[in-house]
């Protein structure tokens, strides 16, 4: 299943929600997406994964590089709602240690959406 | 001089749903002495379906300010422009915009209140040309990448080494493109050898060559290292010369000492292996991360010992993540199966099995099967 990426702004903070598999080019359309919103100035970024089953290592790879794009702008990355594949990834390749990671949309927002 | 005309219509969807707009494009085409046949719909996912029951020679894509401010505009200037040359027209005269769209595969953006036949004409002209170049290059590139893949190939290991008590087999499946998958092995005299599974991420010429960076050094290195950990935290360093995260090698090292059956290994973010002695089952997961993120990394090395008549399978994400085409995984349970169906196979017959049984579970799914490797050791 292709990714749909769904985009909601809440104060400052960008929430993408996607729904498909991460994988393949699917990376390449995330990346674009997260470039445009650095672009604009939106360095605010949760990613909601409660809809992706999937993540491939060439996407993994992606999240750690556009962390670091972000970061650079002065910004951060978070990811929300892991689904069970996704966390057993995080957690065997130890990046659950590396990305901030949240499973209440509240706690994500936390310090993002006010400032 | 006269005109060089096309032997038949130029065929032209355009996506366009504001009527306005749509009568000013037909309008404009109208006029042009080249003929088109124009054949309109209302929005992308439309354009998606009709891409994919007639051809096209081009795409008009009609963009209003709300889509380009969200991103979908330029997402489906990337979908559609894989099928046919994508011409984007809006009604925003946006230089950086124009620049995205290009950069996101668009032939050209045109301002629609500045529609004339001469520039729309010419530039389905030069858009087909391009468009035509590109795909010709895109033929080429994927004859060298067959080739990559054949090089690549002979990276492998010609022999699986042969080593009194055990019986070791080995199998990769390639995807048919250049991947990152690899396994190799290293005799360590006098009683020793080392198995090594790994996984650069990404695929083409960038996994490839990571991958091939990661074999080289670990041929050079494995039998100056005393220990597996000696080896991934020098293997670590070689490959980290650069600052880019986006790329990274999971890894499965382990050294096999056959005269006692003990196996020390090292799992680098790599996949959980799966061990089968007697009614025993256990998994040698991840003792850290992958190769080539962090300078200050920590990994652990753990030791199991092969009984007579344990069998050890490592394994690449490819074989676990197959997916049929309901989207069940094939995962660890489908690794299990066909090591318990018949234990008493020779390793590279159960490696080869494994490796179909993933291909086999993962045929009618839409999506391209990953690489898949396969190492089983079985203790006698």
């Amino acid at each position: 299943m292709a990714l749909r990426i769904g985009q909601r702004d809440v104060g400052s903070a960008t929430i993408l929600d996607l729904t498909g598999k991460l994988a393949g080019e699917a990376s390449e359309t995330l990346a674009d997406r997260i470039d445009d919103l650095i672009d604009t100035g939106r360095i605010r970024l949760i990613l909601n994964l409660r809809g992706v089953a999937f993540i491939d290592s060439a996407a993994l790879g992606t999240l750690l590089s556009k962390r670091a794009a972000v970061k650079n702008a002065g910004g951060q990355l978070r990811l929300l709602n892991l689904t069970e594949r996704v966390w057993d990834l995080m957690v065997t390749t130890k990046l659950e240690l590396v990305f901030e990671t949240f499973s209440s949309e509240a706690d994500a927002l936390e310090g993002f959406a006010s400032r | 001089m006269p005109s060089r005309t096309e032997s038949r219509p130029v065929r032209v969807l355009l996506i366009e749903d504001e009527p306005t707009d749509l009568a000013r494009v037909n309008r404009v085409l109208d006029q042009a002495a080249s003929s088109f046949t124009v054949r309109a719909v209302p929005e992308v996912r439309a354009a998606a379906t009709e891409l994919g029951a007639r051809s096209y020679d081009l795409v008009l894509l009609g963009l209003a300010r709300a889509e380009i401010g969200d991103g979908d505009g330029f997402e489906a200037i990337r979908r559609l422009g894989k099928t046919a040359p994508v011409i984007v027209l809006s009604r925003l005269d946006d230089e950086d915009i124009a620049v995205k769209a290009v950069q996101r595969g668009a032939q050209d953006y045109l301002v629609k209140d500045r529609l004339t036949v001469d520039l729309l004409v010419r530039s389905i002209r030069y858009a087909r040309e391009r468009h035509r170049l590109l795909a010709e290059q895109n033929r080429r590139l994927e004859h060298e990448l067959k080739i990559a893949a054949f090089v690549q190939q002979s990276f492998l290991p010609g022999r699986v080494p042969e080593v009194p008590g055990h019986d070791i087999g080995a199998h990769l499946h390639s995807s048919g493109q250049v991947g990152g998958d690899f396994y190799d092995f290293i005799d360590l005299p006098p009683d020793r050898v080392a198995i090594a599974v790994g996984d650069a991420s990404g695929k083409g010429i960038p996994g490839a060559i990571l991958m091939a960076e990661t074999q080289g050094v670990l041929r050079a290195e494995a039998a100056s290292c005393a220990t597996p950990i000696e080896l991934v935290r020098t293997l670590n360093r070689a490959l980290l010369h650069d600052q880019d995260q986006d790329r990274f090698v999971t890894l499965f090292y382990g050294v096999l000492a056959f005269p006692t059956g003990q196996f020390t290994f090292v799992n680098a973010g790599h996949p959980r292996a799966l061990l089968l002695d007697g009614a025993t089952e256990s998994t040698l997961v991840s003792t850290g991360p992958p190769l080539r993120l962090f300078a200050d990394a920590a990994w652990e090395e753990k030791t199991v010992t092969l009984h007579a008549g344990a069998r050890l399978v490592i394994y690449s994400d490819g074989v676990t993540e197959a997916q049929d085409d309901t989207e069940r995984f094939f995962d660890l349970e489908g690794v299990r199966a066909v090591m318990t169906e018949s234990p008493d196979r020779p390793a590279v017959e159960l490696a080869r099995d494994l490796c179909h049984a993933a291909e086999e579970f993962e045929r009618g799914s839409p999506d391209p099967g990953d690489d898949k490797t396969v190492v089983v050791i079985r203790s006698r």
